[in-house]
């Protein structure tokens, strides 16, 4: 069952995309973004293990145990979609074919920094195709609660997690707000129902502007 | 044209002691299960591996991990093989990680006879520490060298007896690659069929990279799709 943060979140993500779009989603919650996305803005999806236009979900029992997406999870594919190997699907990505790539983050810098690959302490899993799509990709948004669990900001002056790009963020989504990101400024344009600019403040790790028409999700 | 069907016992049996073999698959999609499995039957030691991950427990090259006849792993993503991550981080198995497409277009290059490519993936963070830099033309690069391997096994869905291959959907992924960059190519295949069996254009690897040609004849649960 989703959290109603989570849902926020994805509502709020699935407002990003249009119908001409290619897409790339991490694991985890931006996943969940194409349950969102209404039928008539659906972008073509993207898995860098070499699927473009990723379908549906299926149940193992009628799935082709070959057709996994990057996930790991069986999938359909829509029409017009196609398969390649994975030096073409990276070569899409590094060549700059993926509008918005949705991923999750441990860190976001205010510069748009991003550490989501190795949290420290833990084992090393490996960056997969993080650092590539991190860096490559036209947009990257990045989908996290505003906190960790001990209640300390994700949002950073600077990232102190292990970076797998630099000044690649430009749009944070938390529960809370939607920041626009540039490398030299960290810009409040949309807060959550319920919120306002004083707690977001309290829940963000570094100072930021506030958008003129700051509007509400 | 050469015809190299044989059988997975005699193909398998070319492989030495401490070989560096490229190993098909993302996860279970395109690994090639009997392939492996001989190679755990003929019990060959000292093996490198070249895989995209490390498959999960009880699967795959997971299995050849857990018999000890692996000393170094190159992978992109091992975190759904906890085993693995603890020999890892342990030191007990050399395990070098590498960035997915990174990876990928190593590969490509030993495959199309290039020694490496120029980069700019990872350059201003911690990853770029151990490479080599060049500077070309007053812009810094990182280096990254050419990955090749002394075979390749790989699984395809059909397979004409010269090694030309047809995949299933996903199960693409590195098999071409790997196909190309090895010095000898085993491969798998769901199906073998006769020259001529499958129409030009309709390959998707040309069998003129590949040295054998084995029919699976043991579909293990491997292959299915798991339930999780």
């Amino acid at each position: 069952m989703l959290s109603g943060d989570n849902t926020r979140i994805l509502e709020r993500a699935a407002c990003e995309v249009n119908n001409e779009m290619v897409i790339n989603l991490g694991i985890g919650l931006p996943q969940l973004i194409p349950n969102f996305i209404s039928e008539d803005s659906r972008p073509l999806i993207h898995s860098e293990n070499g699927i473009l236009g990723v379908g549906n979900l299926l149940p193992f029992d009628k799935s082709n145990p070959d057709c996994m997406d990057a996930g790991g999870g069986y999938v359909g594919m829509v029409p017009g979609g196609s398969f390649v190997d994975s030096a073409e699907s990276f070569g899409f990505v590094r060549r700059g074919k993926i509008d918005i790539s949705f991923l999750g983050a441990f860190q976001v810098s205010s510069t748009g920094d991003l550490a989501n690959w190795h949290f420290p302490g833990a084992r090393k899993p490996g960056m997969g195709g993080g650092l590539e799509i991190a860096s490559c990709a036209k947009k990257i948004i990045i989908l996290m609660k505003q906190t960790d669990k001990a209640g300390n900001s994700k949002i950073l002056p600077e990232c102190t997690f292990p970076l797998t790009a630099k000044n690649c963020v430009k749009i944070i989504i938390t529960e809370k707000a939607v920041f626009k990101v540039s490398e030299n400024d960290l810009e409040l344009i949309e807060m959550a129902m319920g919120q306002s600019i004083d707690k977001i403040k309290k829940a963000t790790g570094d100072t930021f502007s506030v958008a003129k028409n700051l509007k509400e999700f | 044209m050469k015809d190299k069907r044989c059988d997975i016992g005699t193909a398998i049996a070319r492989i030495p002691h401490g070989a560096s073999v490229m190993v098909s698959g993302f996860g279970s999609s395109g690994t090639p299960f009997s392939l492996i499995d001989e190679l755990i039957n003929q019990g060959q030691q000292e093996l490198t591996l070249i895989k995209n991950d490390a498959n999960e427990d009880g699967i795959g090259i997971d299995k050849l991990v857990k018999s000890s006849q692996v000393k170094k792993l190159y992978a992109t993503h091992i975190g759904l093989n906890t085993m693995v991550m603890k020999l890892a981080e342990s030191g007990e198995m050399d395990v070098e990680l590498i960035p997915q497409g990174i990876m990928a277009e190593r590969i490509r290059c030993a495959g199309v006879g290039v020694p490496g490519f120029l980069s700019i993936i990872g350059l201003d963070i911690e990853y770029a520490k151990d490479k080599s830099i060049v500077e070309v033309e007053g812009e810094k690069y990182i280096y990254e060298k050419a990955l090749g391997a002394d075979f390749a096994i790989v699984r395809a869905e059909i397979s004409d007896s010269f090694g030309n291959m047809r995949f299933n959907t996903a199960g693409i992924n590195f098999a071409p690659l790997m196909a190309q960059a090895a010095d000898v190519t085993l491969v798998e295949a769901k199906q073998v069929v006769d020259i001529g069996d499958i129409n030009p254009e309709d390959v998707h690897a040309s069998g003129i990279s590949v040295d054998y040609v084995s029919q699976i004849t043991h579909f293990t649960e491997e292959y299915n799709a798991i339930w999780r």
